[in-house]
């Protein structure tokens, strides 16, 4: 598993598709089923290496592969899907069952039924994905110029199209979009589903014996993985001509059941099977950021849960708890020491950190720190060069400005601009205080007497004849 | 006025203590304000570089009051102070030298008697200048 794995994930799984039937001496080809889809998310406990597999789509007239993760096989993993049953005489596969998997979701379309009369051949089903049931491939009905069956659309998709007492083959089923099935075989040759759409392949049509369109891919997942359109059924014709049969049109990936052969006019040219398209597995999950546990780590970008040591030019951003870090940037709630030139938010209690910048609203100790920057609630010891705000408690300071409520003592050129209370300052050196300035005493007028100013004083030091001027 | 002779070593300092006739605005029983003599007619260029205050009960006076002098709660010296307008209530400042005491606390047993408020001013030259007037001490309300 990926190192950044996470309990927040889904985990989708879709069968391989079974194989069409090559005709036989006594069958056209019926269709091979599509694929089962499942699905489970938030898988927890997952780590180190996980087994699975992924089904491979099956030849003409075998089953696909089932596809599962995490277990030795489908029935003990977390989730796994049915691959589609390749098509036997007279039968086309049955699509995998959702029942059959391991927190199946949708089935897989059954391939079309190419049975007794018809020269032609059945298609494929088609995959079950995301959004539905795959659709199940059209066979010819029981009369001998039908054309062969379309190819069932993807999950959510429409079922291919049975021709019913017409030699051209059937269109292909839509894939889940409404759009995209393979158009049938009226001479020209069958068309494949569209592209990205999950459509079913066209069907072949009797007398000309083209073989049926392969199925198209879905686009579910991204813009070209999804579940797949069954293959058409080839074409075939009777006997009396020179015309091959028509072999059936693959089942797309992922999952998509192929279309059965046509029957020849003669010998054993016999048109064959379409294989099943493979199937997938499709992991999405959310990277894991959190709970990680880092030793000795330099240029460390971590964004929460972490504790460290030892790291330089960490960036951290919430619920750290390192120690010995230089030039870190951390978010809030932060204990360390021996921190260079950090940036803190709140809540920090922190020790002989250099240049420290902090402005979060609280409770932060320091002590040892050199020209630090910060905002509240900060107690200090041994500081040079700090600005600080608000409630600060300092002792051997030098070159510090502080702004309110600061008890300080031992500073050294202190610049304080408010003391509205309790700031006790001592032995500062060409201190500037310029809060609480000494105000103009007012005196009411009838309590300021003037002296009338006449001379009183006679002598003063040093003066021997004092009324003479001496 | 009346002269008071010092002697100190050889030297003649002449201190007066001057009497203004005018007396304080009375002071109420448990008031505190700023009393300020203006010296700034004697001081010429000279400051005030200290200031004391020393308050006591008048001769004669039978109101009572055990510690008069704790009735001066802080003194200073002041090139500055202002002083509303009677006329219109606005401040105005004065400059000058001044001598502010804040006076206060007289207890019940001075109602009725009148204190002798006396500022010392020593200035920078060495003189030593002193005022006094009185302040009666009343009871509360008009």
């Amino acid at each position: 598993m990926p190192s950044d794995w996470s309990n927040t994930n889904t985990i989708e799984t879709i069968g391989g598709g079974g194989g069409g039937q090559t005709a036989n001496v006594n069958f056209s080809g019926s269709g091979g089923g599509g694929g089962g889809y499942s699905k489970t998310s938030n898988l927890a406990g997952l780590g180190g290496t996980v087994t699975l597999q992924v089904g491979s789509g099956g030849a003409a007239g075998s089953t696909g592969g089932d596809t599962w993760f995490n277990g030795a096989t489908l029935g003990g993993s977390s989730v796994g899907a049915k691959g589609g049953q390749g098509a036997v005489d007279g039968s086309g596969g049955a699509g995998g069952e959702a029942g059959s998997g391991v927190n199946g979701v949708y089935s897989g379309g059954a391939g079309g039924i190419s049975s007794g009369n018809p020269y032609t051949g059945g298609g494929g089903g088609g995959a079950a994905g995301p959004n539905g049931n795959g659709g199940a491939g059209g066979g010819p009905n029981n009369v001998t110029t039908d054309g062969a069956g379309g190819g069932g659309g993807n999950g959510g998709g429409s079922d291919g199209v049975s021709p019913n007492d017409t030699v051209f083959g059937g269109n292909g089923g839509d894939g889940n979009g409404g759009a995209g099935g393979g158009a049938a075989d009226t001479g020209t040759g069958a068309s494949e589903g569209t592209a990205g759409t999950g459509g079913g392949g066209g069907g072949g049509t009797y007398l000309a014996s083209y073989s049926g369109g392969n199925g198209a891919a879905g686009s579910e997942f991204d813009g070209s993985h999804g579940s797949g359109g069954g293959g058409g059924g080839g074409g075939g014709r009777d006997f009396g001509a020179s015309i091959a049969a028509g072999n059936g049109g693959a089942g797309a990936n992922y999952g998509g059941g192929g279309g059965g052969g046509g029957y020849p006019e003669s010998g054993t040219a016999w048109g064959m099977g379409g294989p099943g398209g493979n199937g997938a597995i499709v992991i999405t999950y959310t990277p894991a950021t959190s709970t990680t546990i880092v030793t000795v780590s330099l240029n460390a970008l971590e964004h929460q849960a972490v504790g460290r040591r030892d790291v330089v030019e960490a960036v951290e951003f919430g619920l750290s708890v390192p120690s010995d870090v230089a030039v870190p940037t951390e978010g809030r709630r932060e204990i360390r020491c021996d921190d260079g030139t950090p940036i803190e938010t709140s809540c920090a209690a922190l020790r002989n950190s250099l240049i420290a910048l902090q402005w979060a609203g609280s409770l932060a100790f320091y002590t040892d720190a050199l020209m630090p920057f910060e905002a509240a609630a900060v107690l200090h010891r041994e500081t040079l060069g700090l600005a600080e705000f608000a409630c600060v408690t300092l002792s051997n300071l030098q070159l510090r400005l502080e702004l309110l409520i600061v008890p300080s003592s031992e500073a050294l050129l202190p610049a304080e601009s408010l003391t509205n209370g309790a700031r006790i300052s001592a032995d500062a050196l060409l201190g500037l205080e310029w809060v609480g300035p000494r105000s103009l005493l007012i005196v009411a007028p009838q309590r300021l007497l003037r002296s009338p100013g006449r001379i009183r004083v006679l002598a003063g030091p040093g003066s021997v004849h004092p009324l003479r001027g001496d | 006025m009346r002269g008071l002779a010092v002697f100190i070593r050889s030297e003649v300092i002449e201190v007066f203590a001057m009497r203004i006739t005018t007396p304080f605005a009375p002071i109420e029983i448990g008031e505190a304000d700023l009393f300020a003599f203006d010296f700034t007619p004697d001081v010429g260029a000279a400051t005030i570089v200290s200031t004391s205050w020393n308050c006591a009960l008048g001769p004669y006076e039978t109101a009572i009051d055990p510690t008069p002098q704790s009735r001066v709660f802080s003194v200073s010296p002041q090139t500055a102070i202002q002083v509303r307008s009677p006329m219109d209530g606005s401040l105005q400042t004065r400059t000058g030298a001044f001598s502010v005491g804040l006076i206060g606390g007289m207890p019940a047993s001075a109602a009725g008697g009148n204190y002798v408020l006396e500022a010392t001013a020593n200035l920078s030259d060495g003189r030593v200048l002193k005022l006094n007037s009185t302040v009666q001490c009343k009871l509360p309300g008009p």
